[in-house]
């Protein structure tokens, strides 16, 4: 397959996208729709037509050949995918990704697209939502630290694996309602409140369950182990449960 | 053969360690604080069996890092002071937790006893223990007690001396931490195995906190030679054993114990503790009193009845307290005049010694009470609901739910408020706490204000009090939140607490806690009062022959000195000065001197001021009388709580604070008015 310049790549994407929408596509589609001279889009169908990618008679409709259909097929994939790389996964501002995505598009080569193509449907099909990792990376633009000190000096690695999998159960302890029992995930705090926590007895597979809300909203009410132990929400939060039953009975 | 030994008692708080101490040692009790730290350090003794057994009560923990002060505490004497025996105090209503930091306790390799409390509570709820079965697992004596009605003691006075008597017995306790982390435990033991210097530790200890990462332990092997190279193999047997098990070793650790425990409880007792089980008469309570509408409005009577009691009930006493004494200096000065003593001795004696120790004394039934009726409050388990109900807002103002009693305590007098913070576990809490409580106005400021607001603002006196109140209470937020950026920026103090099942208070318990409190504010700050007293009289009386106080005595001439830097509040006239002064003393001493230096009595005292003070400047004297130097025994019982430091803060800021809020005050009223 010759290569198409950046400009003929972006006719084709948009004769591609118009046929999609509209049911013909004229020559006023794309001038309007690439905000280019006529004269321009006439010249450029031309060298489309002679690679053997459009049918356009003149002053006629606008046809893409099969190859045509394939070609722009290809190119807009790859458009979306970079759109989506930077807009869901670096967490970009939707319009600035798809414009970026328009310039960079055309200087990838293929394998790093194909790489990029990979991670997508990596993160896309993981079986449990968006990976913990992510959002603590979009914590972490968001606020310029780690969303938990999960790096402890640097010596200790954060491991993930299953267990640190955020999935449609696992939420914070802080946010239960008043009479769900939960499972203890994990902790995750900076050390002293996470030992702390944990010698409390909020190891990994222990019951809790949130048992009152202070009147003014904060601290919380937890039994674990059998006893009653307060908490902040903000303390509360670094500690990931499954929830184990959603009825609320006492829940007003 | 008379044998001394040495044991400690610890457990969790909430455990009824107390109890059992009080029990086992009765009134032979000695309070003092660990070296170093205002963390109070409980001895007491007892004879059993011709052996003399002296016990040290440990802070209350849940665990044995080097996170927290009180575990470090706890810590530090199991390592290092060795003591003979260690009775662990459980709340057996709350086996696993409690049995938590016992197998901490095992796996240091200490000579313990296991004290199994709280038994009553255990057996109502149709639990039973096996505890033959306890003791065999865990290689060790158990003795079941019930501390607060004295069930169980003679038995625990037997088991700890024949214990500690006899030949200890080879460890034989262990937590199997799974194949994996053995596997990195032995080749770590092999590695340190014969290096001296893991003495005093157990080495299996040692290795397992090297492996939790616990930062004292980490540090300390840092300093070993080789010590690079041992904190490079546990860093990698920790890498290895984390990416292994998908999470942090840390955690895995703590799992595996709490692991071991809940196996140990399903074995050893009969009916095991579930989540729903719970539902009891302390639940019932709670369900009222941390009620959505009633919990506030129940927070809210019980310090209305606490302020009532220790002030209601306490200041008709102090009054008698204070007028016996100004009785008997009047006595004791007429009796020196008679038998022809010169007057400077007279002075001394009524002004300086009788006085000075009238001042310390007069606080005492108010402080006492206060005491009963916290340590009700703690014993009863109400103190832990007080600040679950408060913490949102006064956490909202850098501070802890537990805050809130001391501040308002602060209102009816700022000692009480200042000793009554002894409930807050963080320092930094305790401190900031401490530090704002005497812009808490106290009632000896009252006199202040009745005299110049009815003087001057007779119309609204009401207005003017509250505004003078409502000062202080912003003036605490503000400050409470700067010294909590300048000071303790790097301190997190979060709330974890147990809230523990609600329990009728011990009379005799609730006593001894009383009286130890209440001494203790006698012994320490009574000095430093008297002193203060004392410096105040010779500023006064001197030099020789100078008539008491007036303006050619030193004090007199450190009122000329100062009234200058009072110039720009409004009342810049040596009077003033030397009423502050002496307000140092007292408060309300203001009223007395000012009526004293004026020479007119309390009576004419309202038209003197008259011509001496404008509305403004009034109003200005006022806010300094507010916000100024804390009371000597403030200032003493300040120092009592925390250091010279902070105290020679607490004095500064205020001192500064009072002067600015009294300048901007007088300058922008008078260009207003």
């Amino acid at each position: 397959m010759k290569s198409l310049t950046q400009s003929l790549e972006d006719y084709l994407e948009a004769i591609w996208v118009t046929s999609l929408k509209e049911k013909v596509v004229r020559v006023k589609n794309i001038v309007k729709r690439l905000n280019v001279k006529t004269a321009s889009v006439v010249g450029a169908l031309k060298i489309l037509a002679d690679k053997g990618l459009v049918i356009h008679e003149r002053y006629g409709y606008v046809e893409l050949t099969q190859q045509g259909i394939d070609r722009a097929k290809k190119i807009y994939e790859r458009h979306e995918t970079l759109t989506k790389f930077f807009h869901e996964i670096l967490g970009i501002e939707f319009e600035s990704a798809v414009k970026d995505a328009c310039q960079v598009e055309h200087y990838l080569n293929k394998d790093t697209m194909e790489r990029i193509v990979k991670f997508i449907k990596f993160i896309e099909t993981c079986p449990e939502g968006e990976p913990l990792w992510l959002s603590r990376f979009h914590y972490f633009v968001r606020h310029g630290e780690h969303p938990e000190k999960c790096c402890r000096e640097g010596n200790s690695m954060q491991v993930d694996d299953g267990r640190d999998q955020v999935n449609k159960e696992h939420v914070k302890l802080s946010t239960l309602k008043v009479g769900q029992e939960a499972k203890v995930v994990r902790v995750s705090a900076e050390s002293s409140l996470k030992r702390r926590l944990l010698d409390m007895g909020m190891v990994p597979g222990t019951k809790v369950r949130l048992e009152k809300i202070a009147p003014l909203g904060d601290p919380i009410d937890v039994i674990v182990k059998g006893y009653h132990l307060s908490l902040r929400k903000e303390e509360a939060s670094a500690i990931t449960v499954e929830i184990q039953s959603s009825a609320a009975k006492e829940d007003a | 053969m008379a044998q001394t030994i040495r044991i400690a008692l610890a457990g969790n708080p909430n455990s009824g360690k107390t109890s059992v101490f009080n029990n086992l040692t009765g009134s032979r009790q000695h309070v003092g604080n660990w070296p170093g730290v205002t963390v109070e350090k409980k001895e007491g003794r007892f004879f059993y069996d011709e052996v003399e057994v002296t016990v040290v009560d440990l802070p209350g923990t849940y665990g044995l890092t080097a996170y927290s002060l009180d575990e470090r505490i706890a810590r530090e004497f199991l390592l290092h002071e060795t003591p003979d025996l260690v009775v662990a105090v459980i709340d057996s209503s709350n086996l696993e937790r409690n049995l938590y930091l016992v197998a901490q306790f095992l796996e240091l390799g200490l000579n313990l006893v296991l004290d199994l409390n709280m038994m009553d509570i255990l057996e109502a709820r149709g639990v039973s223990i096996n505890t033959e079965a306890l003791s065999s697992i865990l290689g060790i004596p158990v003795v079941k007690t019930v501390a607060n009605k004295g069930i169980g003691i003679d038995a625990l006075r037997k088991a700890i001396v024949e214990t500690a008597t006899e030949q200890q017995k080879e460890i034989t306790f262990k937590i199997d931490y799974d194949r994996d982390i053995e596997a990195e435990i032995e080749t770590l033991s092999e590695l340190l195995k014969d290096k001296k210097l893991s003495k005093p530790y157990p080495l299996r200890w040692l290795v397992v906190k090297l492996l939790e990462g616990d930062p004292e332990v980490l540090d300390q092997v840092k300093t070993w030679p080789q010590g690079k190279e041992i904190q490079q193999r546990v860093l990698e047997s920790r890498i290895k054993l984390e990416r292994h098990m998908g999470y942090d070793l840390e955690t895995a650790i703590v799992e595996r114990r709490y692991g071991f425990l809940d196996g140990l409880v399903r074995e050893c007792s009969k009916k095991k503790l579930g989540i729903k089980e719970r539902l009891d008469v302390s639940d019932r309570i709670d369900s009222v009193v941390l009620n959505k509408v009633l919990g506030i409005p129940i927070f809210l009577a019980l310090i209305w009845l606490t302020f009532q009691l220790v002030f209601a009930l306490g200041n008709p006493i102090a009054d008698w307290i204070d007028a016996l004494f100004g009785w008997l200096g009047g006595a004791v000065s007429a009796g020196i005049a008679t038998i022809g003593g010169p007057v400077w001795l007279s002075s001394l004696v009524s002004d300086g010694i009788i006085s000075g120790v009238g001042s310390v004394l007069v606080f005492l039934p108010n402080i006492m009470l206060l005491f009963l009726v916290i340590a009700i409050l703690e014993d009863s388990g109400y103190m832990a609901r007080a600040a679950f109900v408060m913490d949102r807002f006064m956490h909202a103002l850098g501070l802890h739910g537990k805050s809130f009693i001391p501040l308002l305590i602060g209102f009816g007098c700022n000692i009480p408020g200042i000793m009554a913070t002894r409930t807050l576990e963080s320092r930094k809490d305790r401190i900031l706490t401490i530090l704002v409580n005497p812009l808490m106005s106290c009632s000896a400021r009252l006199p202040i204000y009745i005299l110049f607001a009815g003087a001057f603002f007779s119309k609204h006196q009401g207005l003017v009090l509250f505004s003078l109140y409502l000062t202080g209470m912003v003036l605490a937020i503000l400050i409470a939140r700067l010294f909590k950026t300048i000071f303790f920026k790097e301190e997190v103090a979060p709330l974890i607490m147990e809230l523990p099942p609600y329990r009728m208070p011990q009379l005799k318990g609730v006593f001894i806690h009383m009286w130890e409190r209440g001494s203790l504010f006698l012994r320490k700050a009574g000095t430093i009062i008297v002193a203060g007293v004392m410096a105040i009289w010779l500023l006064a009386s001197l030099p020789i022959g100078v008539e008491y106080a007036s303006q050619e005595s030193l004090i007199g001439k450190l009122g000329s000195l100062f009234a200058p830097l009072l110039e720009p509040a409004g009342f810049g006239f040596w009077q003033a000065a030397v009423a502050l002064i002496f307000g140092i003393l007292a408060k309300e001493i203001v009223v007395g001197t000012l009526g004293t230096l004026y020479g007119v009595g309390q009576e004419g005292l309202r038209v003197a001021l008259l011509q001496y003070f404008t509305p403004v400047s009034a109003y200005a004297f006022m806010l300094m009388c507010l916000i100024y130097i804390p009371c000597i025994p403030a200032i003493a019982t300040i120092k009592r709580e925390t250091n010279w430091r902070w105290t020679g803060l607490a004095v500064g800021y205020t001192l500064l604070l009072g002067w600015i809020v009294a300048v901007i005050f007088f300058q922008l009223a008078s260009a207003f008015v």
